[in-house]
């Protein structure tokens, strides 16, 4: 374990501005999601949850297509083993995130493992993982979650408030938005052919899933990519 | 069953996914090939989620014109290749969408 790569601060100011270009960094990714959050609000009261119910699924879940996918299911009666086996399938990728973090995560104070570990959505790793980070700092980190959590939460309580007057926000086409993010952060990291492998194997088996129906692509079309793009560096001997 | 026993037991397990794995107790041991692997998970996550939204329409792939998904999905990738900022690249790339989707 390398604790070279790990940003100790000496004063509070530099904790700050570590913090502070976190928070900058996940900005583009928060206004990204902001009318999901709303979306997320306004469905939670059209499915029946009453309003601190609705907040509750975006602060203590905080986790958007869990939380959408489970509310209808709540509401259907649906068993909480059912419930709990279609929450496990969609979250299972940060199981992966959380072992790219280890490293960098493991060492620390309990007290920041847990706040971590419980902001780490596909943002916060989208910011903070090693190929975009190449130095961890625990307040960056933090900025950037607090920051997302707090875009994500204010978005749900717009939802909840405007309720049932928001019309289908789908139809806007806002789904682009998530797209053009995550995009605009893969392509600066392109920096060597195995990662293009990696990509390119990605886009291909994640739309073949999708034509093809597979609840939870992900599962297949990400450890695909990841292999390729690894089998690729390992046999053009890429350090 | 009780709504609010559901929603903590959903948060108990979303928040294991992402606070278990790193757990200095647990004795996982990431060797090299482990390491190497996933150096390639951001990658091959972010564009797994990325990808079936710009090449799928309704069930189906479209990789016509009338796709202002696609359109403008590929705009992005030149302005994050020309630009190399986040921020300017979202906002120019939303406005494209917006544009291809009024004019489409």
């Amino acid at each position: 374990m390398s604790q070279a790569e790990i940003v100790h601060h000496s004063s509070n100011n530099e904790k700050f501005r570590a913090f502070f270009k976190g928070a900058a960094a996940i900005i583009p990714l928060t206004v990204a999601v902001l009318p999901w959050g709303i979306l997320t609000g306004s469905l939670a009261i059209k499915s029946g949850f009453d309003p601190v119910q609705s907040q509750a699924l975006s602060g203590i879940i905080f986790a958007g297509a869990v939380q959408l996918a489970i509310m209808g299911m709540i509401q259907a009666g649906v068993g909480l083993g059912s419930i709990l086996i279609s929450a496990l399938l969609i979250t299972s990728r940060h199981f992966l995130y959380s072992m790219v973090m280890r490293k960098n995560i493991s060492p620390l104070p309990l007290r920041w493992r847990l706040a971590l570990g419980f902001l780490l959505t596909d943002e916060l790793f989208a910011i903070a993982n090693p190929g975009q980070l190449q130095r961890f700092d625990r307040w960056y980190a933090l900025g950037g979650g607090l920051c997302f959590y707090l875009g994500w939460n204010l978005a749900t309580l717009g939802g909840i408030i405007a309720g049932e007057s928001i019309e289908n926000l789908d139809a806007l086409g806002l789904d682009f938005a998530i797209a053009a993010t995550f995009i605009a952060l893969v392509i600066p990291t392109i920096n060597n052919a195995s990662i293009l492998v990696c990509v390119l194997t990605a886009l291909v088996t994640s739309v073949i899933c999708e034509v093809m129906h597979i609840q939870a692509g992900l599962l297949i079309s990400a450890p695909l990519a990841m292999f390729a793009g690894y089998a690729y560096a390992r046999a053009r001997g890429e350090s | 069953m009780d709504t609010w026993v559901i929603l903590f037991t959903v948060a108990v397990l979303v928040f294991g996914s992402r606070f278990l794995l790193m757990e200095p107790w647990l004795p996982l041991k990431l060797n090299e090939t482990v390491q190497q692997l996933l150096r390639f998970s951001a990658p091959a996550v972010l564009t797994a989620i990325a990808a079936p939204i710009l090449f799928i329409r309704g069930d189906q792939l479209s990789l016509s014109i009338d796709n202002h998904y696609l359109i403008a999905g590929i705009i992005v990738v030149f302005l994050a290749q020309w630009t190399r900022n986040t921020l300017l690249t979202v906002v120019l790339g939303m406005l494209s969408f917006l544009v291809l989707r009024h004019l489409l």
